[in-house]
């Protein structure tokens, strides 16, 4: 991004009744283009809100981090570079770079690292931080020629992976990827001395925009994706298993076809953190049940649900697919070598990304691979994404018995169950889990309203708050953790402000059983929802219209207690354990 | 209106949003109550990024309005 073109985007932020989101920029540095284009960026991934920068003062980290602390921003932006270690790593000051210096600015670098340390331990705890550690290459201190790595500067590298490494590991810290950052910013290309000189920034506007986009990115990730669905030949395998048979077929390196196992390697890492893998190949089903049967397949057949193979058009069994998973086409990512496939599928499902595999050329297949990781990037791997896959085929069963019940067996199917749930406040382990909820769900969702981590915590603080967190078992086995609710409770009256529930779990009546529960724990008369139409959210519209009185559009949008355990089906239910009240 | 000055007028617009057509070719220190050493700072940034040229410290001096960053980019152009 060019400044010229930050400045404009900054300039055209949304109206002031737009809701803030606010960062505090934490630096040593003078902040200059950094800050416009950190919140440029931020602006990019959050158009509808009114971002908005703050920073200290130059050349005091510590006192800046000190103010983040205070400060009752939405997220910190923490840049450090040499000189916050010690100054004379800079350039504005002079207090030497001669051999009988490095061991002063060794022993002040580590008394420094362990301050900036507490200090961004103390500020994460009211505060979630993105850390940028120092991008500029080391001035010329070293006596040795500057080939040579020498003693001094490693020890200075080991002070700032210790730093680094500490910070990583508390929670609320999230650090740039200094990797990721080589990979788009080369190293010769980052220093402007004219600028650090004259005004104290020392970063080309180049760097400077992609370390402002890369702490934009972490302060306000982009939503996971959740299915990968995979062409076989030429993509998950290298040939066509109709022409060359099932044992033509090859991912290995003496059959120069390594690039696909390492493609299978990588889907079985995303399956195995709780990423949905399924198949669509235009082929004959018996050669590819045939195939996939292989023992030295890389990626389980168990990983993998559906198998969708036909002859039909990719995006008809795409279609299918979707279906099964009961996620939308924009949480897809689908990959085939084939140019002709992935425009017929994007023709019908512009949401979704598609991606071409390039059996021929392994350097941009490896790049997928990374774009592919990035797709799904994910903060922590929880216990319901190693469910996640189980509990989509038993809802599968659950659902077709829905969809062909003419006769009440249905309701002898869903007594038979023998569903359980688990109903318990947000908090500690669970918080993480509920947050996600919140964040991806988009059938059942009151009214599609994503929270930051901030306005999650404060939900979760208010003296009034109701939260509640569900957790869902049956004979088919655990579904985990699959609803949030966030409230307020009023006497008689409770507002429902927040209300989600996974697609995985429809069609159990956990919803009617909730509510149910609500009116009765905390016997209420009515139940206020804080609810708004969305293009996704048929699915809590149709729960919604079973019990109000009026249409959706009323306001407020009330069920009533009566009319609602009047007007409820059956529900077979037991609660094990209630601790939210 | 001369194709270098037009491009500095887009340099000028990004800097101060706020300012007219008619203004910007007026436009100087004295003039505009926003122009600080912040804003002489982005503009030089933009007018760097727009001509791909490198403005010292010794030049600023000719960052004080629109005629003489039009002088100070012609000087440049003829220099090449």
């Amino acid at each position: 991004m060019k400044l010229a073109e930050a400045l404009k985007i900054v300039q055209s932020t949304p109206s002031s009744n737009a809701e803030k989101f606010s960062v505090w920029l934490a630096c040593g540095i003078f902040p200059l283009h950094l800050s416009t284009f950190l919140a440029a960026h931020l602006n990019r991934r959050i158009p509808e809100r009114n971002t908005e920068i703050q920073s200290g003062v130059f050349g005091d980290l510590p006192g800046n981090l000190l103010q983040l602390k205070q400060s009752n921003a939405d997220a910190g932006a923490v840049v450090i570079e040499w000189a916050d270690l010690d100054p004379r790593l800079g350039l504005r000051r002079l207090g030497g770079w001669g051999p009988n210096v490095l061991s002063d600015v060794l022993m002040t670098a580590g008394q420094s690292a362990n301050q900036l340390l507490q200090l961004l331990d103390e500020a994460a705890k009211s505060v979630p931080i993105a850390v940028c550690l120092p991008t500029l290459a080391l001035p010329p201190i070293s006596y040795q020629p500057g080939e040579q790595f020498e003693l001094n500067q490693l020890l200075l590298e080991k002070t700032l992976h210790e730093l680094a490494a500490s910070a990583a590991g508390i929670a609320n810290i999230k650090i740039i990827n200094r990797h990721r950052l080589d990979a788009v910013s080369p190293s010769s290309g980052r220093l402007d001395v004219k600028s650090e000189l004259s005004t104290g920034f020392p970063y080309t506007t180049v760097h400077a925009s992609i370390v402002g986009e890369l702490l934009a990115s972490l302060i306000y990730p982009s939503p996971p994706k959740k299915g990968l669905i995979t062409d076989l030949d030429d993509t998950l395998w290298r040939g066509l298993v109709g022409e060359q048979g099932v044992d033509g077929i090859s991912w290995e390196l003496d059959q120069r076809s390594h690039i696909h196992a390492l493609y299978q390697q990588l889907l079985r890492a995303l399956s195995d953190s709780g990423v949905l893998v399924a198949v669509a190949s235009k082929n004959d089903p018996a050669l590819v049940a045939e195939a996939l049967a292989r023992s030295d397949l890389i990626l389980p057949r168990d990983s993998i649900f559906p198998v969708e193979v036909s002859w039909n058009p990719k995006s008809e069994s795409v279609g299918k697919i979707l279906k099964a998973w009961n996620i939308g086409a924009d949480a897809t990512v689908f990959v085939d070598d084939s140019p002709l496939e992935l425009a017929e599928v994007e023709n019908i499902y512009p949401e979704m990304e598609c991606l071409r595999f390039l059996p021929d050329n392994e350097q941009a297949t490896y790049a997928l691979l990374h774009n592919l990781r990035d797709f799904f990037g994910k903060q922590e791997i929880v216990a319901e994404d190693a469910i996640r896959l189980a509990s989509l085929r038993s809802s599968g069963v659950v659902q077709s018995e829905a969809e062909r019940d003419t006769s009440g067996s249905f309701e002898t199917f869903l007594e038979q169950l023998n569903p359980e749930l688990t109903l318990s406040t947000i908090s500690g382990a669970g918080e993480s889990r509920a947050f996600e909820l919140v964040n991806k769900t988009n059938q059942f969702n009151l009214n599609g309203r994503r929270l930051d981590i901030a306005q999650f915590r404060s939900a979760l603080n208010r003296r009034d708050t109701v939260s509640l967190l569900v957790s869902y078992n049956d004979k088919f086995g655990p579904l985990g953790k699959i609803a949030v609710l966030l409230g307020r409770l009023d006497s008689t009256v409770l507002t429902i402000d927040t209300r989600v529930m996974s697609c995985r779990a429809f069609s159990r009546r956990i919803e009617h059983k909730c509510l149910e529960h609500l009116f009765e724990s905390l016997d209420v008369s009515k139940i206020e929802m804080d609810f708004q139409p969305t293009q996704r959210n048929g699915p809590m519209q149709d729960f919604l219209s079973q019990f109000i009185n009026t249409d959706l559009t009323a306001r407020p949008l009330i069920i009533d207690r009566q009319h609602f355990m009047n007007t409820k089906p059956d529900l077979y239910h037991k609660i094990n354990e209630v601790s939210y009240v | 209106m001369s194709n270098q000055e037009e491009r500095i007028r887009k340099c000028f617009s990004t800097v101060f949003p706020n300012l007219i057509a008619d203004e910007i070719q007026r436009a100087s220190v004295t003039s505009i109550a926003t122009w600080d050493s912040l804003a002489t700072v982005t503009l030089v940034s933009v007018i760097e990024e727009e001509f791909g040229v490198t403005i010292g410290p010794e030049e600023y001096e000719y960052i004080v309005s629109f005629d003489l960053v039009n002088q100070c980019l012609q000087s440049k152009t003829v220099n090449a």
